[in-house]
């Protein structure tokens, strides 16, 4: 059951991580703006209509895909047997459910053929198109570095003073997976052949975090400076969290070879971190800043996330050795902290169209827990119309289109937009659409 | 080898969850004949009117049908979808009269462990013949396919299979025989192990 609970909790770790739909429609991008708040706590007072309004609510297409599409849907495994046996993919229902507000056009597959060359040598391993694996490509992106809680969505609650917020969320977020091959066995295998008297170990690993947030912030805008001809907005917020659940796993399987390369038995060293409700809990904070200036026709903002910040998880870990023997079954704790901040720059600027209607460009910049992204984009905005593009790269290559209506009280937006699936690499093409209401 | 399967089983169990996903093990049973220090694989024969040799051999004497050659602990044995054999036979005649020679693959259970040539838990796949006239040279290739549903395939199972080639000659003089290239392909759908109901 244990097991079972790590399992779900690893697999479902992207949902609820929806990324909005004007912002896919510029392959990432996020203009100057309130929702740009997450990234930037200083815009929280910027106004909207500058370089607004943002996407509504994202509809999560990819359920669609879940429930209908042979190659994603595990429902046919109850329905149809032999269609499910010949069609599924893991890797496509893995993707699609990272991408819950995506339709996505185009699943990734796992490889059609793979190749044991079994020889009086030893044995390699290749795909059908005769490349050695690479296991190192196999770590989905993010997988490793410990990331603080991002709420999946946040209620705000009113305070009635001026710039301050505060609001309660939750988070429901995964660290991701991946494959790790030993030193040995990654040499070997690109190598083509398994060494005599060598130790080969391949893990598996994965973590994921659920919990409550609450935040207090203030962001406002600053009194005009002498001689500074844009309005300076400064932001900084404190968030705390709650944890409910958490798991790291990993599995590593060790064998031996002898002294004609053949491996010997093989054991499953496991390490399992597990904290869930009852049993232990998490708790931690962080610091945020940000400044933002609006010049007008032209943004620019910056902000820190997780200046300072630590995060503690108090559970129980499980260990056993290749043999089965377990190793430690008892209380343990996990601890993150320090200086691990995540930066976010952005920029835009507003021209008007003699023809009427006028263009946003903004382009954005990210570093934080070991990845880099950035994004260009454009929007061009004539009456109730608006045409998105936008060209980007985290984790991997990423271009977007996107289009919408904006009507005093309603709007509709959809995106075609593409991401690079997780261990494959393959460029997916998505369909994203969202709607919004207001009084 | 079987272990290394179950190292390999979690980087299929990563990549290969599809249903259209096939593995495939490539057998080079040539290179497990010349490791095993016998001498089988080549020669030369003497033909007096007719002969008959197994290759691989088993029992120390190439002119007795024997177990033939037992391939187990192959990472792909179960539930096979496909089955496939590539075997070249380089034939030389080198007496001085027209020499008559034919090849027949077998394939056999793993538990038929005295003669794989007999009928009994074995089948014949394939079939050539050739005719060389005296210092003439030729290769006979012994080709076949198997897929899911053929009976043949149920003499592979877990505990792996044997297989063995029965050289026929004929005529009166000598040959040199020789194997180029002996390799049998295994394939298994990782989903075909889904019970259907």
């Amino acid at each position: 059951m244990k097991k079972l609970l790590v399992a779900a909790l690893l697999m479902t770790g992207g949902l609820g991580l929806g990324q909005g739909v004007r912002s896919l429609g510029m392959a990432g991008l996020n203009l100057p703006g309130p929702w740009a708040a997450p990234l930037n706590p200083a815009f929280a007072a910027f106004p909207a209509a500058g370089y607004g309004p943002d996407a509504g609510f994202s509809l999560p297409l990819g359920v669609i895909n879940l429930a209908l599409r042979p190659s994603t849907s595990p429902l046919y495994y109850f329905s149809d047997r032999a269609r499910f046996k010949n069609n599924f993919d893991l890797l496509a229902f893995y993707d699609q459910v990272s991408h819950p507000y995506e339709l996505e056009i185009n699943t990734p597959s796992s490889p059609r053929e793979i190749v044991f060359d079994v020889s009086a040598d030893g044995v390699s391993i290749r795909d059908g198109s005769g490349r050695p694996f690479d296991l190192g490509s196999y770590k989905n992106g993010g997988a490793g570095a410990y990331q603080p809680p991002k709420p999946a969505f946040e209620l705000a609650i009113p305070t009635g003073l001026p710039g301050l917020q505060f609001s309660v969320g939750a988070f429901f977020s995964s660290g991701g997976l991946g494959l790790e091959p030993g030193p040995n066995l990654a040499r070997d295998l690109s190598r083509g052949y398994l060494q005599a008297d060598s130790e080969y170990r391949l893990s598996a690993f994965g973590s994921a975090q659920a919990g409550l947030t609450v935040r207090l912030g203030y962001a406002g805008r600053m009194p005009r400076l002498p001689g500074l001809t844009a309005d300076l907005y400064l932001g900084g917020g404190v968030q705390a969290f709650y944890g409910l659940a958490y798991a790291d796993a990993k599995l590593t399987a060790i064998t031996e070879t002898d002294s004609h390369g053949a491996p010997g038995p093989v054991g499953y060293a496991s390490e399992v971190f597990l904290v869930r409700p009852g049993q232990g809990s998490g708790y931690g904070g962080r610091l945020d800043l940000g400044m933002a200036l609006d010049f007008g026709d032209g943004a620019f903002g910056l902000g820190v996330n997780n200046l300072v910040g630590m995060a503690q998880w108090n559970g129980s870990l499980r260990s056993t050795d290749k043999d089965g023997n377990v190793l430690r079954d008892g209380p343990a704790s996990r601890s993150f902290g320090g200086f691990n901040p995540a930066v976010y720059l952005n920029g835009a600027y507003k021209q008007p169209l003699e023809s009427g209607g006028d263009i946003l460009l903004g382009a954005d910049l990210s570093y934080g827990y070991g990845e880099l992204g950035t994004h260009f984009g454009l929007e061009y905005r004539l009456a109730i119309l608006r045409l998105r593009a936008g060209l980007g790269y985290q984790n991997g290559l990423r271009v977007g289109l996107g289009a919408g209506v904006s009507l005093p009280h309603l709007s509709f937006d959809a995106a075609l937009t593409t991401h690079q699936a997780a261990f494959s690499g393959e460029t997916v093409f998505g369909i994203a659409a969202s709607i919004g209401f207001a009084l | 080898m079987k272990k290394t399967l179950l190292l390999l089983g979690i980087l299929v169990a990563m990549t290969a969850c599809s249903g259209k996903t096939v593995l495939t093990s490539k057998v080079d049973v040539l290179s497990f004949v010349n490791s095993s220090g016998g001498s089988q694989t080549s020669g030369d024969v003497n033909v007096p009117g007719s002969i008959r040799i197994y290759v691989p051999d088993a029992d120390g004497n190439i002119l007795s049908p024997d177990a033939g050659l037992l391939v187990d602990g192959v990472p792909v044995l179960q539930d096979l979808y496909g089955f496939a054999v590539e075997l070249k036979i380089a034939v030389k005649n080198t007496g001085s009269s027209p020499i008559t020679a034919s090849a027949d693959f077998r394939l056999a259970r793993a538990a038929d462990d005295a003669n794989i040539y007999d009928g009994h838990d074995d089948s014949s796949l394939s079939h050539a013949s050739i005719s060389l006239a005296p210092g003439a040279s030729g290769t006979v290739s012994l080709n076949a396919v198997l897929r899911q549903g053929d009976p043949q395939l149920d003499l592979v199972n877990q505990d792996g299979f044997r297989i063995g080639v029965e050289l026929d000659a004929s005529g009166n003089g000598d040959i040199h025989y020789e194997i180029t290239s002996f390799i049998v392909s295994l394939q298994q759908k990782p989903f075909s192990l889904i019970p259907d109901d």
